[in-house]
């Protein structure tokens, strides 16, 4: 055999072995989708968002479950977004090099990639067993834990793509570095941010592990932020888990709602970060 | 390397220019990137309301000497100056740290010619106004690009600020290609527009000197043209230092020329004389085109 061929024959070989791989991720990811909305496309009208879960056997729908999971993720983004900007503008700006950002830096990646139960069981240990009781607000905290490394990181990398020069030039006309940093450096890399916020957003709005300790689940309509407090992830565990058919379809429902979600944010976010590069 | 023939005597440093009429000095400036020092005890004359040129072979400490003439050097802070800078007679490089290293190097006691004073580098940045080698517009809109330094400094009235951005765009000669579009983003212009934007942003503050690093690398042959006469036109009304690659526009535009050679001033001169009588070989060689 000549040494023309057999390279061919390797590189036949490299791509279809790479082909497949592909087409098996592929296969599953679609069949996930798939599921998803075959068996939750059937279950979904407007008792869906009005209705509150059901007793097994009864009409209902999970609009505690869908307003408890915007309540609580809305104030884990609120701390993560807040958190994220600053710390991860510092590490870009002032502190990244010092031992201390390392240090820093170090267990932000860390965290980034902590299993979300351990979050759980941390802030039940700070802010539910202190307190006595399961409350929305620590199921915010807990999602907060697991944002925010993602938008510090995103900030930090963003903010170090933006030009020295630009940075210079704003120095140069007599601003301090702060007034810089949020009136140039911030505007400049805004898509990025948004996108870094994005990401946050989509990691912890399937979260379930976290909320299992913290907010526990509501089968009533609650928005108070110090009682527990229902979301879409622990409802979906509680009736997936049920021997009751409609329970089990109103879970499917529930799943379908997140993956719808996330998708659409993540398309979101593409579309804003290719805009912004315009 | 200390054995380089320097021909920038005291004597020619005294009688040129005329030192009464400096806008900004740099004396026996060293210059430190961490441990590399990058400027060698360079001395520069700057005379008020002229053009005066930095020329030299890549790495030859050109742009090292112009950022440290606004202290822009101070966003690093493993880079670090050691000398004088006079503007206006005002040391801007008295500041505790600076003075200490000073001290040291020329093993001086306190005396009161090294009087510590305040040095208020945010003020000195509005009277020493810069540009960069590539255009750096502010993500936001062509009237806020120019309007930013003035906004930090003073509260204008709408009707005053439209008349300084009117005025600034006009020195820059970019008024009549962005008059009917001043409230669009910055980032849409073109290299050579972006450019003459820095400029019209930079002088709006009205400084006293406007430091250009390489201003014309990235711009083409008109738009170059451009920026030389509106460069030309400003010096009426401020000081300019130019750090430039390209040796017409230096011969063209400026009124004295300082040959810089690694991190020293070699030869300092007027313009003329410095291109047609140069007194070193190598500046010579570097203005006849034989190296650099």
């Amino acid at each position: 055999m000549n040494r023309a061929l057999f390279r061919r024959l390797g590189n036949y070989l490299f791509v279809g072995v790479c082909g497949v791989a592909t087409l098996i991720a592929l296969t599953a990811l679609v069949m996930i989708l798939w599921s998803l909305v075959s068996k939750g496309i059937g279950g979904i009208d407007l008792k869906i968002f009005t209705m509150t879960q059901p007793a097994p056997g009864s009409e209902g729908g999970l609009s505690n479950a869908i307003v408890g999971s915007l309540i609580m993720c809305g104030i884990g983004m609120a701390i993560a977004l807040v958190v994220g900007i600053l710390a991860g503008t510092w590490l870009a700006e002032y502190g990244g090099d010092t031992t201390y950002g390392q240090v820093v830096r170090f267990f932000n990646d860390v965290l980034l990639s902590a299993p979300s139960i351990l979050v759980g069981l941390f802030v039940y240990e700070i802010l539910v067993q202190p307190f006595h009781g399961f409350s929305a607000l620590a199921g915010g905290v807990a999602l907060a834990f697991l944002a925010t490394p993602i938008v510090t990181r995103t900030t930090e990398d963003i903010l170090n793509l933006q030009p020295h020069a630009l940075r210079e030039a704003g120095m140069a006309l007599g601003a301090s570095r702060a007034f810089v940093i949020r009136k140039i450096i911030w505007k400049a890399a805004r898509a990025g941010l948004v996108t870094g916020g994005l990401l946050g957003f989509a990691r912890i709005s399937g979260e379930t592990a976290p909320l299992l300790f913290t907010s526990l689940g509501n089968q009533f309509f609650s928005t108070n932020v110090t009682q527990p407090m229902a979301t879409l992830p622990t409802t979906i565990f509680q009736f997936a888990l049920s021997a009751y058919d409609d329970w089990q379809r109103l879970a499917w429902v529930g799943a379908m709602l997140i993956a719808i979600a996330v998708l659409s944010i993540n398309i979101i976010g593409r579309i804003v970060a290719r805009e912004a590069r315009r | 390397m200390n054995d380089l023939p320097n021909h920038m005597t005291e004597d020619v440093y005294l009688a040129f220019p005329d030192r009464d009429n400096l806008a900004i000095e740099a004396r026996k400036l060293d210059f430190f990137y961490g441990k590399t020092q990058a400027l060698f005890g360079v001395d520069l004359p700057v005379e008020r309301n002229r053009i005066t040129a930095l020329i030299g072979p890549s790495g030859c400490g050109k742009s090292t000497l112009l950022r440290a003439l606004n202290r822009i050097y101070d966003l690093y802070p493993k880079q670090h100056a050691v000398g004088r800078i006079l503007l206006d007679g005002h040391d801007v490089l008295a500041d505790r740290k600076s003075l200490q290293r000073l001290r040291e190097r020329d093993n001086a006691a306190d005396d009161d010619t090294m009087m510590r004073s305040a040095v208020d580098v945010a003020g000195l940045r509005a009277r020493v106004g810069m540009v960069f080698q590539k255009p750096t517009p502010f993500p936001m809109s062509i009237y806020d690009n120019v309007a930013f330094g003035v906004r930090l400094y003073e509260r204008k009235s709408r009707a005053d600020l439209d008349v300084l951005v009117e005025r600034s765009l006009r020195r820059a000669a970019l008024w009549d290609e962005v008059k009917d579009k001043l409230h669009t983003s910055g980032l849409g212009l073109s290299g050579g527009q972006q450019q003459r934007l820095c400029v019209a942003r930079g002088i709006a503050v009205e400084p006293d000197v406007l430091l250009l690093d390489e201003p014309a690398s990235a711009l083409d042959p008109v738009s170059t043209a451009k920026l030389e006469e509106t460069l030309i036109e400003l010096k009426q009304d401020l000081t300019i230092v130019i750090v430039t690659h390209n040796l017409q526009q230096a011969a063209r535009i400026s009124n004295y020329t300082g040959f810089m050679y690694l991190g020293r001033m070699m030869e300092f001169s007027s313009t003329a004389d410095l291109f047609a009588t140069p007194r070193g070989q190598r500046t010579r060689d570097y203005v006849t085109g034989r190296f650099g």
